[in-house]
Formats: structure tokens, C-alpha cells, sequence
């Protein structure tokens, strides 16, 4: 486990990503939120993981501290600093300057993430080429550098392949060489391995993992599938809803889950164990945007709600400086045993 | 998609190649001088030495229409290019920002498009001083409002493409997303919208140089050449024939073109 106390490398205070509004006179009234007070610290060197059902706002986050947001959406409050600059305030060319250089993202599709006309070659190059590298020679160097660090093998034929050429798995080491080929210190990773199979998805952990101890390079891994948060990060936040209801270290989080929502999730994890058994699942559904959320969003779902649920928001509660919760459930003292373990 | 190209595509190219052959040559030959009116040689049948007949005025047929489709070529080539590219930008900007310009500029492309087009040549032939210009900005406008709409509704189609994305991770510009990783996309939808374009500037040009708008004389036209023949149909019907065959024979060949390369790469 890494000390908190070394430096922060992104920081996100209180973000609110919202439903863009047609008319101002709707401002008024109440805004549909899809992400609301999130914060996150990504510190040099670490990989924290986002974990969530669908809809719960984890590709959001991302694509806001990217500046991405789909053009439905709109930042409704709070802070994105990378490197101590505020990202939401940067205008387009500064963002440009960052984008692909020093902060980068990874996406979920390596199959429809390059461009079906360009060659890899080209397509390695264009953030060197965006970057500022120029010379031929300069740039050649770097992207097979890159290509050898993601294993990517016979880098000559590579270069002038065509994306529809290449594997699934290839393509995404493909994107991950983009992805590194500036060495940024920051890559966002938006469930890079859920559309490969299971063994290209084991390789694909692998390389990020050692990409990430080699070049000291910081990732914000996005995943729905805690065993693959559970084998990359260091730190995991589980969001539900658009907030963030549980946070901490894997061991914590994953091993000791506090919130009943957590707990829920890796209930419904199978198991060898389990066979035979009805698998658990977490009875009811993830609410609407634009539902009316009064209380804690899980409420309505959770096996031990009482009333003070349905009608606050639960603040977060320290259990230890290594795990944090969201819930009007959680006692500090049951805590206090697993910190130690 | 078909991975060979038809036989649409080679007989067009054929045809066109043919024509701009004829075409070119005349810059440097012609059976007979152009402009040479013999009043001996009136109204002659076709023969050998005067292929598709000679004029009332004793001009020969074949130079007139080899040199009239020089300029037939020229201005159906300067005025789709022409058009190709500024609607092309227009519709990719609008394409790629949308909003609210991208709703303004598509009114006024509907607008422009409610017109029939010939009508709309005409206000502009008859607004616009006359000059052999005039007939180019008037088709270049005609054909604007179709690459706009072609281009726009490409880009709508492939701007939303997770590879855009990761153009904008890369820390690519809108401009550069744009023109180098998305228009190269949409070049065979434009390729075959321009040579389909170009037989319908050949329609247009010699619709209207036949009703007197358009390349002015003494400079042939095959429209034109048409619009001549009339008044001795009957006396003279080569005289019809000849750019009448031509005309048919190039919107013809760029049509068939244009379909195969559709058909080869859409």
C-alpha cells in the first residue's frame, strides 16, 4: 500500500455532471443529475479503480475530467485539477496541449477506437506529431518504443497494417501504445478489457500493470468487474447512483465491504462454491436519472434501510484513514479490527 | 461494397474518357478551323470529310463540337470542383458543431433546394451582369446546397465514431479531427456525389446555353448548337444530331462512373 501523502496527481472535488437544459426557465427547477459530489484523488503511481453498475456515472467522471462530456451533459459544479491546473476552466487549445500528452484515456471498444483508414504507423505517430516531436526519425523511435513496452511483436508489418488487420487483443495494445507512446503520467482506462476475451483480458492487466510499475505512470481504472479492480488497483471507490458511496484501499474495500451495496456486489460475484446455489443479486433496479432521489439512492434497494435513509443524504463517514463510506449503517468501531489486518 | 469494378463503371469510364479525349485534342487540332464559316459548304449531310455535317452557316459539325465540349467540360469541371469544396466545408462544419448554426444553415440549403434548379440559374443569369463568369457562379450556387447536405449528413454519421474520441484524447484539434482523421472517410460518398454532380452541370450548361444564358457566340456550345438546329430540324437534322448524341453520351458516361464508384466503395 502506498502512502496517501505522496503527491496528487489528479484531483477531483465535488464534481456534478448534469443533463444540459433547453430552456433557462427549467434552471430554476431541479437540474437531473447523472454524477453529483464526487471527489477523487489519483496520487503518482497508483491505480485507483471506479466500480459500478451501468448507468451509475463511471464513464461520466471520466469523460468529464477529459473534458469529453457528451453533448447532452454539462459540468454542474465542482473542481478537476491534473498537475495543478483546473481542467474545467482551461480553454480548448490549452486542454489540447494536456489531452494526449500528459493525461490520456483508453477506451472500451478497440475494434472502433482507430481510425478504419489509417495506418497503426499513423496512427501511433499522431500524438507525437500533435506533441511536438517532428522529425521522422524522432518520431519512428518513439512509437516502436512504445510498441515493444506493449509487446507488440514485428513492429515493421505493424506499422503498415490496417486496423481491420489486427485482433482484438492486438488493437487494444495497439491503443495502449498510443496511449503511452507521449509517456503521460496519467491514463484513463474506461473498462479497456470488457470487450476482449478472458484470457486477452488477463494480458491486457498485465501490461497495464507493468506499465504502471515501469514509467511510474498513474492509471483511473473504470470496471464494473470487481475481480479485475480486485487484481489491478490500489485504491477502489464504488459508485452507486452517480455518487460515490464507499471508498478505500482494495483490502478494505473489496475484503471488509461496509456499505450494503459493496457487499451486494461481491455477494453476486459466483463462486465455485456457490455452484448448484441461486446466485444472490441485489433485488430492485439502479434508479432513473430523472427519478426523484430522496435519502440515500440505495435506499429503496437495501436490505437494512430504516427510515433516516429515505429521508438524508448520508455524509461520509472516515472509518480509517484507508476507508471511507457512505451509509447511515456503518459503525466506526466495527471498522477499527480490519485496519489492522 | 463489391471488391471488382463493374461494367457500369467501365463503360462509363469509357464514355468519358472518349469525350475528354475529343475535347482535349481540340485544343490542338480540329478537322476544319473552328470559326471558319465556308458559304459554299451550308447545311452538307455528313461525309467523309465532314463527319456530322456542316451548319447553315458552313462551319463543321465535329470541330464545333469538339471545341463546344472543351467548354462544356471546363464549366461543368470548375463549377462542381467549385461546389464540391465550399459545400463540403460548409457541411462539414455545420456537420461536426451542430447547434443551432448548423439549423440556420440547413433552412437556408432547403430554401435554396425548394427552387427548381433551372429557375434558380435563371434568377441568377439574370441578376448577374452578363459575362461568361455568370454562368459559373450561377451553377456554382445551384450545386452548393447538394454537397452541403451530402457532406453534413456523412459527418453526422461518422463524427459520433469512438475513433473521434481518441483523436480528442490524442489531443487533436477540431480542425485537424476534421480534415484528416474523418473527411478521408467520407471521400468515396463525396467522390461519386462529384462525378454524378458533373453530369448534371453538363445537363444544366447546356440547358442553359440552348436557352441563351449561358456560353455566349461565337464560342460553340453544344446547347447551344442545339438551339441553332432547331430552326431547320427538318432541313438539317444532323446538325441536332451531333451535340444532342454528345450530351447523351457524356451525362451518360459520368452517370454510369458515378454509379460504379458507388456501387465499388458506399
Amino acid at each position: 500500500m502506498r502512502a496517501p501523502a505522496s503527491q496528487s496527481l489528479l484531483r477531483v472535488e465535488h464534481l456534478g455532471v448534469g443533463l444540459r437544459q433547453r430552456q433557462r426557465r427549467q434552471k430554476r427547477q431541479h437540474t437531473i443529475r447523472a454524477v453529483e459530489d464526487v471527489s477523487l484523488t489519483v496520487n503518482a503511481g497508483e491505480i485507483v479503480g471506479i466500480v459500478g453498475e451501468s448507468g451509475c456515472g463511471k464513464s461520466l467522471t471520466a469523460l468529464s475530467v477529459m473534458g469529453l462530456l457528451p453533448a447532452a451533459m454539462e459540468l454542474v459544479g465542482g473542481s478537476i485539477v491534473f498537475e495543478n491546473e483546473r481542467l474545467d476552466q482551461l480553454r480548448e487549445r490549452n486542454l489540447n496541449a494536456i489531452r494526449g500528452n500528459r493525461l490520456t484515456m483508453i477506451f472500451q471498444e478497440p475494434m472502433s477506437s482507430l481510425n478504419p483508414l489509417m495506418r497503426i504507423g499513423r496512427q501511433l505517430a499522431e500524438p507525437l506529431v500533435l506533441h511536438g516531436v517532428s522529425t521522422a526519425g524522432a518520431i519512428r523511435e518513439r512509437v516502436l518504443e512504445a510498441m515493444g513496452k506493449v509487446g507488440l511483436r514485428d513492429p515493421e508489418t505493424l506499422l503498415r497494417a490496417y486496423p481491420h488487420q489486427l485482433s482484438g487483443g492486438m488493437l487494444q495494445r495497439v491503443m495502449i501504445a498510443a496511449a503511452i507512446v507521449c509517456r503521460p503520467r496519467l491514463i484513463i482506462a474506461d473498462e479497456p478489457t470488457t470487450a476482449l476475451d478472458v484470457t486477452t483480458q488477463a494480458q491486457i492487466l498485465r501490461l497495464l500493470r507493468q506499465i504502471n510499475q515501469t514509467d511510474q505512470t498513474s492509471i483511473l481504472f473504470i470496471s464494473h468487474d470487481l475481480g479485475v479492480i480486485n487484481q489491478i488497483c490500489d485504491q477502489v471507490l464504488v459508485m452507486y447512483a452517480g455518487r460515490i458511496v464507499e471508498r478505500g484501499t482494495v483490502g478494505n474495500v473489496l475484503w471488509h465491504p461496509v456499505h450494503e451495496y459493496t457487499k451486494g456486489l461481491i455477494k453476486s460475484i459466483p463462486t465455485r462454491r456457490s455452484k448448484g446455489a441461486p446466485l444472490p443479486s441485489i433485488r430492485g433496479r439502479v434508479p432513473a436519472l430523472a427519478e426523484e432521489k430522496a435519502g440515500c439512492a440505495f435506499a429503496p434497494r437495501c436490505p437494512a434501510a430504516h427510515s433516516q435513509c429515505f429521508l438524508e443524504v448520508p455524509d461520509e463517514l472516515a472509518l480509517s484513514d484507508f476507508h471511507q463510506v457512505n451509509c447511515f449503517l456503518a459503525d466506526v468501531e466495527s471498522e477499527m479490527e480490519y485496519v489492522r489486518i | 461494397m463489391s471488391r471488382r469494378w463493374g461494367l457500369e463503371a467501365k463503360i462509363g469510364a469509357v464514355l468519358v474518357a472518349a469525350v475528354m479525349a475529343l475535347s482535349v485534342l481540340s485544343l490542338v487540332y480540329t478537322p476544319h478551323p473552328v470559326y471558319e464559316m465556308v458559304s459554299g459548304a451550308r447545311d452538307l449531310a455528313p461525309s467523309l470529310t465532314h463527319p456530322f455535317g456542316t451548319d447553315s452557316f458552313g462551319r463543321d459539325q465535329l470541330s464545333r463540337i469538339m471545341v463546344g465540349g472543351r467548354y462544356t467540360i471546363l464549366v461543368a469541371l470548375v463549377t462542381v470542383f467549385g461546389s464540391a469544396l465550399i459545400g463540403s466545408a460548409i457541411g462539414l462544419t455545420i456537420g461536426y458543431f451542430s447547434g443551432a448554426l448548423d439549423t440556420a444553415v440547413m433552412r437556408l440549403v432547403d430554401a435554396l433546394s425548394a427552387f427548381p434548379g433551372i429557375l434558380l440559374a435563371l434568377i441568377f443569369v439574370a441578376v448577374l451582369p452578363a459575362s461568361s463568369l455568370t454562368i459559373v457562379i450561377a451553377l456554382l450556387i445551384l450545386f452548393i446546397p447538394g454537397f452541403t447536405r451530402i457532406m453534413r449528413s456523412s459527418m453526422l454519421t461518422w463524427r459520433n465514431l469512438d475513433f473521434v474520441n481518441t483523436a480528442l484524447v490524442m489531443g487533436a484539434g477540431h480542425f485537424r479531427i476534421i480534415t484528416r482523421h474523418i473527411f478521408p472517410n467520407l471521400l468515396p460518398v463525396l467522390l461519386s456525389a462529384l462525378i454524378i454532380g458533373l453530369s448534371n452541370a453538363i445537363l444544366a450548361e447546356a440547358t442553359l446555353s440552348f436557352l441563351g444564358l449561358g456560353i455566349q457566340p461565337p464560342t460553340p456550345s453544344w446547347g447551344r448548337m442545339l438551339a441553332e438546329a432547331q430552326s431547320h430540324l427538318f432541313s438539317a437534322p444532323w446538325c441536332a444530331v451531333a451535340p444532342g448524341l454528345m450530351i447523351i453520351l457524356t451525362v451518360l458516361g459520368f452517370h454510369f462512373l458515378g454509379e460504379g464508384i458507388r456501387k465499388r466503395y458506399c
